[in-house]
């Protein structure tokens, strides 16, 4: 997949599992690779760069006797996936159009 | 590689970061090593799960802002990636 596209859309994944509930590194990435592959090198500038807007917000727990980072998903997270939501209809159009499907003459 | 050398490697690769960014990447590379151990990995196994250094600091590298790049020269930055990659490959201890 396109880089870009793929970091697009890693970012709107890495928020969607958050808005179902607050989690850490190594389950963020269990939960997100059964749709699309991510490593840690990969999650973690993205996890920066959602907390550096906001979009998340990290607290360290303590499990096991060790620190445990969670992240939780703030509301403007919240709103860029609601964002995300009414934009649906017209990229499912656009994905379409691209793969040349029959609905465009 | 144990935990603590891949951590040393890792630090030192990403020099160009600014001290407290670099704790923050340092710190998620040692808790999933550990989240993996506890998942029933070896350390050695964990670690090699993470993949080749150089590659892990060229990634964080790139998507870290400028504002947070500590040294603002491009060629040192490079000089450390090259020279991490080539410590990795050779064997040295940098």
């Amino acid at each position: 997949m396109d880089i870009q596209l793929r970091k697009g859309l890693l970012e709107l994944c890495v928020l969607a599992v958050l808005r179902k509930e607050a989690s850490y590194g190594y389950q963020i990435i269990k939960d997100i690779s059964q749709y699309i592959d991510i490593s840690e090198s990969t999650l973690y500038p993205i996890l920066r760069r959602l907390e550096a807007e906001y979009k998340v917000e990290s607290y360290n727990t303590e499990y096991n006797n060790r620190i445990r980072k969670y992240y939780a998903i703030t509301e403007i997270g919240r709103s860029t996936l609601d964002e995300f939501k009414e934009d649906k209809k017209q990229l499912l159009s656009v994905l379409d159009f691209i793969s040349g499907g029959e609905r465009y003459e | 590689m144990n935990k603590k050398v891949f951590l040393n490697k890792l630090s030192k690769g990403l020099k160009p970061i600014i001290p407290s960014e670099k704790k923050k990447y340092i710190n998620d590379y040692e808790e999933i090593i550990n989240d993996m151990v506890e998942g029933g990995l070896s350390e050695e196994e964990a670690v090699e799960k993470q993949g080749d250094i150089s590659k892990i600091v060229e990634n964080i590298l790139k998507d870290t802002d400028k504002e947070l790049l500590a040294k603002k020269d491009i060629f040192s930055t490079v000089v450390f990636i090259v020279a991490v990659n080539y410590s990795q490959v050779s064997g040295h201890n940098l």
